[in-house]
């Protein structure tokens, strides 16, 4: 072994975790090379430093009282009244819910008729017109769906899909998969790999994005400035590695919250 | 005595190394707090599986911490951040004027170590864990591993070698 092989074997020889062959070997450099020997010596003094250093900051720490606090009331769950007990609670809705529902599909106009039912409960989510007017809906939260479902595009063997498109915070979160390429982080690093959504023509800024390596495709989650919902909007990727190659894209997709 | 209040009397003379292990493992307060919680959960639920009775809580607790962190790099780790500049300006702080205790001085050289030779030394002298094991947990190459932590310790001696006679140097 060279020099430089050496020196990076030297913490497992200094820790004892080399295989005896390996030792040997080691120690036979050692006794004829000076240099190397002189470095297993500062080696061993900075990671005893090192070691020491570590554990005695690590001795003298406490933990914010905020974060215990709130480790406390994870473990300890304070002891509830009947009405805080949710899986009570939730049974209780269930019923009312039940109960609800049954008289406002047979009797309509009996619930309507009562006024604290009728103001909470006859103005719908979802409203319905009928013909002559036209038909309009109303949903109680932005979607978080994609439109079409699974939007697909497939160049070059590569094939990009957009599964799920939601509000997190201040950001929007667009989950995608990419079968066909390589999770190779370094050319993952460069610009041209990364998503660029535009909304209305007018581009989202990144924020970051993740990529996890799965059975058969690559999924990634990429954060984006928060956009409103029902927008017609188009995810662009200009180039990806598959292989030892980078395949041109781009490969671009449009769809709707 | 409850099961909690058996978990706590164990728990709480450890909570402030464990704090400052995630802390050295993760580099950062907020997400040692994250993973600390996290750790103790898991604890708490697996707690009457503890083997080696009481004396066995102390190591058994830090490992299922170390698991957590070394899970948050893995996956820190596969998370490509958009370049921004400010995320190449030097994060030297600036010379304290009183006595740095020899611990703190030993993990302010540590913590401005990148990352991927941070968690490196800090699984290694820290959690004395064998080399083959840091490379399972942050599921690199053991070479990976070898490389990383020579260079580290060579950043670390002449950043603490540096200090040393900066403070010669102030003495005389």
């Amino acid at each position: 072994m060279q020099c430089d092989d050496i020196r990076l074997e030297l913490q497992a020889y200094l820790e004892g975790e080399l295989a005896p062959d390996e030792r040997a070997e080691v120690e036979a450099h050692l006794s004829t090379c000076q240099a190397c020997a002189e470095e297993a010596r500062a080696m061993r003094g900075m990671g005893d430093l090192i070691r020491r250093g570590l554990n005695e900051w690590v001795d003298q720490g406490t933990v914010p009282a905020e974060l215990a606090a709130r480790i406390e009331v994870h473990i300890r769950p304070r002891k509830k009244v009947w009405w805080q007990n949710w899986q009570l609670a939730a049974g209780l809705v269930t019923a009312a819910a039940a109960v609800f529902l049954v008289l406002f599909t047979t009797q309509p106009e009996r619930i309507a008729s009562i006024p604290l039912l009728g103001a909470l409960f006859m103005t719908p989510d979802f409203t319905y017109t009928a013909a002559p007017g036209p038909v309009t809906e109303k949903l109680p939260k932005p979607s978080n769906e994609v439109h079409p479902q699974n939007a697909t595009t497939e160049k070059e063997g590569i094939t990009l899909t957009v599964n799920l498109i939601e509000q997190v915070g201040h950001l929007t979160h667009i989950q995608y998969t990419i079968k066909g390429m390589t999770l190779d982080k370094e050319r993952l690093k460069n610009p041209v790999t990364h998503p660029t959504l535009t909304a209305a023509g007018k581009k989202v800024s990144l924020s970051s994005f993740n990529a996890d390596q799965r059975s058969g495709a690559i999924v990634f989650n990429a954060y984006f400035d928060a956009l409103q919902s029902g927008q017609s909007l188009t995810l662009t990727i200009g180039s990806l590695p598959a292989g030892e190659q980078m395949v041109q894209g781009p490969w671009q997709v449009t769809f709707s919250n | 005595m409850t099961l909690e209040d058996r978990f706590f009397a164990l728990y709480k003379p450890e909570q402030g190394r464990l704090y400052r292990t995630a802390w050295a493992i993760l580099g950062n307060e907020a997400d040692a707090g994250d993973a600390l919680q996290e750790a103790t959960i898991r604890a708490y639920r697996a707690f009457d599986q503890l083997k080696g009775g009481e004396a066995a809580f102390p190591y058994w607790i830090r490992r299922i911490l170390v698991n957590t962190c070394t899970q948050i790099l893995r996956k820190r780790m596969r998370v490509i951040p958009v370049e921004r500049p400010e995320d190449h300006m030097s994060e030297e702080p600036a010379t304290p004027d009183v006595d740095v205790p020899f611990g703190s001085e030993v993990w302010e050289a540590v913590r401005l170590l990148d990352e991927r030779y941070r968690a490196v030394v800090v699984l290694r002298f820290l959690n004395d864990m064998q080399l083959e094991d840091i490379a399972t947990a942050l599921d690199i190459p053991l070479g990976t591993v070898k490389s990383r932590l020579h260079t580290a310790l060579k950043m670390l001696r002449t950043k603490l070698n540096n200090n040393e006679s900066g403070e010669r140097r102030g003495a005389l």
